[in-house]
């Protein structure tokens, strides 16, 4: 059964609070606690996907696969939508009320609003905004979309004065109006935040939040000059890797107003914060330090980060990207592009990460959704157009994987280059119960039983339905 | 009476106790259910009136609806000149971290306004049914009596004459709610939605959303007073220019 939740705190639904059967759950897990949640097996992992030159249509597009096993169409590629044009696709995130899915192009600066919920297995381009730089006052590169009540924050990676690494968050309203931009701290200008450590770049990546403790955090990763450059040209060149970011902000949520600035070196990326109601802290990787970091409050309730655990060997620079926490805050998903393995680190104590399991999943990696189970796991290949391994190296793929606690078990693959589709990038969830809908081949069936009930009622034989 | 009835009924309903709510740990209720910050004592420090602002989020929409007498009124008139919260519900609504915490949370608000003579006259609360079917006006007069008993609050318990007619105003607001099941009895409707409650200023514009997550009766009225204050400095400015 999948069922709306009708509030927006994620550690209000887990099982065991709720007293339900644990069977049912399911939803990625890094998503917006403000955001609706979906209980039960989701029906689609909507993809936003890279145009490649001479492949296909060589435009930007979202990808719906049928990723519920008892679909007829289980497995396939169900819908492509294309965007017109290559935008350097890359984040995606849904909206409080999760009708609608905002998906960026960090080149372009253009944000398409799907609708995903008149029909999801077929979302429709609802709005294009192409005013983002204009409105945001000079934010470019719209990374990360995260859902606030009624509103998206979006992070930006770049900025128009010299597309180098200071950015800023940038407010719009659900209905894709712009509302405020809200700079990262500066050495320049701080803001009134603390600075404590070395750092203050003001450069930008990721945000998440910590609604009861009243806390947003910020990561920082590398401006549009950067991202946009060739990646081998780019390591051979000293000057633009210093251009990276190496601070995570913590901010006053409800005022917008940043407070602290934490030392976080080697472009802290993706931070996912703890679900339990009373685990205050969050976690990040540093691509280019291969480590994982804790933020967390003390004892004093004063905001610190630390290095808890390397990941691979760091000397090689595997680069981690993507990241995922487990519902119940015990394990993490890492990936690491360079050599396209996922690693699980049990974090019961996130002080003392351990390693637990690892898999290579293709010749890179990049992104990670799990359902909110923990029993599902997909994984996408691409990075940046740009960084993508070259040649025969550059697989693209979607893998389904189940995960029995011990290892992970691949269910099916789609080749985003055999299917003439591009380069795969962030996954989303969609599930026809979001919207008070019944999944049309278990409505057929319904009415086939229907039918056979009421011609053996007519017959005289006795009949029951379930 | 009804009043202080109700919630001392509601508050054994959820088996609350005030230890429940110190410290930063969420208070839970009966079943194990994690109750939402607005139950208890906020977690944090409520950041202080003006020391922030709250940008317009978007326009205010208005729409008709019916009063508790059954007149038909425009929502519209109703958030004119005042500072208003405008809540959406559903009567029967049984999930205690939805529509019962933001009628809670009102009614602590306006509880408040009797220690906040200068903010009673400038804030109107609203609590509108999207159930038009079941909380027809005489429920909601009747429901508006229970919380409010004897209290001068000026707050507002509306509805429409059918689904039709709320949709619009929902849409204006993406209030999402989904019809998606009945009671036990087969008889009233039950209702998937976000808890959303809305902050307008005097001119109508939509200046703060809040979900359960800072649906909390410190931080709206600070935000309440940041409004008022920045309304006392844009008129000082405007004298200042003349």
């Amino acid at each position: 059964m999948i069922k709306m939740i009708r509030f927006g705190l994620i550690a209000f639904i887990g099982a065991t609070f709720l007293g339900v059967s644990s069977t049912a759950f399911a939803d990625e897990t890094c998503m917006s606690p403000y955001m609706a949640k979906i209980v039960g097996q989701e029906d689609f992992v909507y993809v936003w996907t890279l145009g490649e030159e001479g492949l296909g249509d060589e435009q930007d597009k979202l990808v719906t696969i049928d990723v519920n096993p008892n679909s007829p169409m289980y497995g396939k590629v169900i819908n492509t939508l294309s965007v017109g044009g290559r935008n350097e696709a890359h984040h995606s995130g849904f909206s409080d009320d999760r009708r609608f899915l905002w998906a960026g192009g960090l080149d372009s600066n253009k944000i398409f609003i799907f609708d995903v919920h008149t029909d999801p297995a077929k979302p429709q381009l609802h709005k294009t905004i192409d005013s983002f730089v204009k409105k945001s006052g000079g934010v470019v590169g719209p990374h990360t979309f995260y859902a606030l009540a009624g509103r998206m924050m979006i992070t930006g990676l770049s900025n128009n004065a010299d597309h180098g690494g200071r950015t800023a968050l940038v407010e719009y309203s659900n209905k894709g109006e712009y509302i405020a931009t809200h700079w990262n701290p500066t050495d320049e200008d701080l803001r009134g935040a603390t600075k404590s450590g070395k750092y203050a770049d003001g450069y930008g990546y990721d945000v998440r939040v910590l609604p009861r403790r009243n806390a947003m955090f910020t990561s920082s990763f590398t401006g549009w000059t950067n991202y946009m450059m060739d990646f081998g040209t780019m390591l051979g060149d000293g000057e633009a890797m210093k251009r990276f970011g190496n601070t995570v902000v913590k901010w006053d949520l409800h005022t917008r107003k940043p407070q602290k600035v934490l030392d976080v070196p080697g472009a802290p990326l993706e931070i996912r914060c703890a679900w339990q109601p009373n685990h205050n802290y969050c976690f990040t990787t540093t691509a280019l330090t291969s480590q994982i970091w804790l933020i967390y409050e003390d004892e004093d309730g004063e905001w610190q980060s630390k290095a808890v655990a390397d990941i691979g060997d760091p000397s090689k620079v595997p680069l981690p990207v993507d990241i995922s926490i487990t519902s119940d805050d015990n394990g993490l998903w890492v990936q690491t592009f360079m050599d396209g393995k996922t690693r699980y680190f049990d974090i019961s104590d996130p002080f003392n990460p351990k390693q637990t399991y690892e898999k290579e999943i293709g010749s890179q990696l990049n992104m990670i959704s799990q359902s909110w189970d923990g029993k599902r796991a997909y994984f996408t290949s691409s990075l940046l157009d740009n960084w993508d391994k070259k040649g025969e190296a550059d697989e693209q793929f979607f893998k389904s994987y189940t995960w029995d606690g011990e290892k992970l078990n691949l269910e099916f693959e789609v080749d985003f280059k055999a299917e003439k589709l591009g380069s795969a990038h962030q996954m989303r969830f969609g599930a026809y119960g979001l919207y008070g809908m019944k999944r049309p081949y278990e409505a057929k069936e319904e009415t086939a039983k229907e039918d056979a009930a009421t011609e053996d009622a007519a017959s005289g034989d006795v009949a029951s339905i379930d | 009476m009804f009043k202080v009835l109700l919630f001392a009924i509601l508050a054994a309903a959820l088996c609350l106790s005030p230890s429940s709510f110190a410290g930063s740990e969420q208070p839970k209720g009966r079943q194990g259910v994690y109750l939402a910050p607005g139950w208890g004592k906020l977690s944090f420090e409520a950041p202080p009136a003006g020391s922030y602002q709250l940008p317009i989020v978007d326009m205010a929409q208005g729409g008709k609806v019916l009063n508790t007498d059954g007149d038909e009124v425009d929502l519209a008139d109703l958030i004119e000149n005042k500072i208003s919260i405008l809540s959406f519900i559903y009567r029967t609504c049984d999930d205690v971290n939805g529509c019962p915490l933001s009628t809670m949370v009102l009614n602590k608000v306006g509880d408040k306004l009797s220690d906040e003579p200068l903010l009673k006259d400038k804030l109107r609360l609203i609590t509108l049914s999207f159930d038009p079917a079941a909380d027809t006006p005489e429920v909601m007069e009747e429901y508006g009596e229970s919380i409010l008993g004897d209290s001068e609050t000026d707050w507002h318990f509306l509805t429409t004459n059918s689904d039709e007619k709320i949709k619009p105003i929902l849409d204006a607001y993406q209030q999402s709610v989904v019809a998606d099941g009945v009671s036990e009895d087969g008889i009233q409707r039950k209702f998937s939605h976000l808890l959303r409650v809305y902050l307008i200023d005097q001119k109508k514009q939509v200046r703060n959303i809040y979900s359960l997550s800072f649906l909390h009766p410190d931080i709206l009225i600070n935000d309440v007073k940041t409004l008022l204050m920045e309304q006392e400095q844009q008129t000082k400015d405007l004298a200042a220019t003349k």
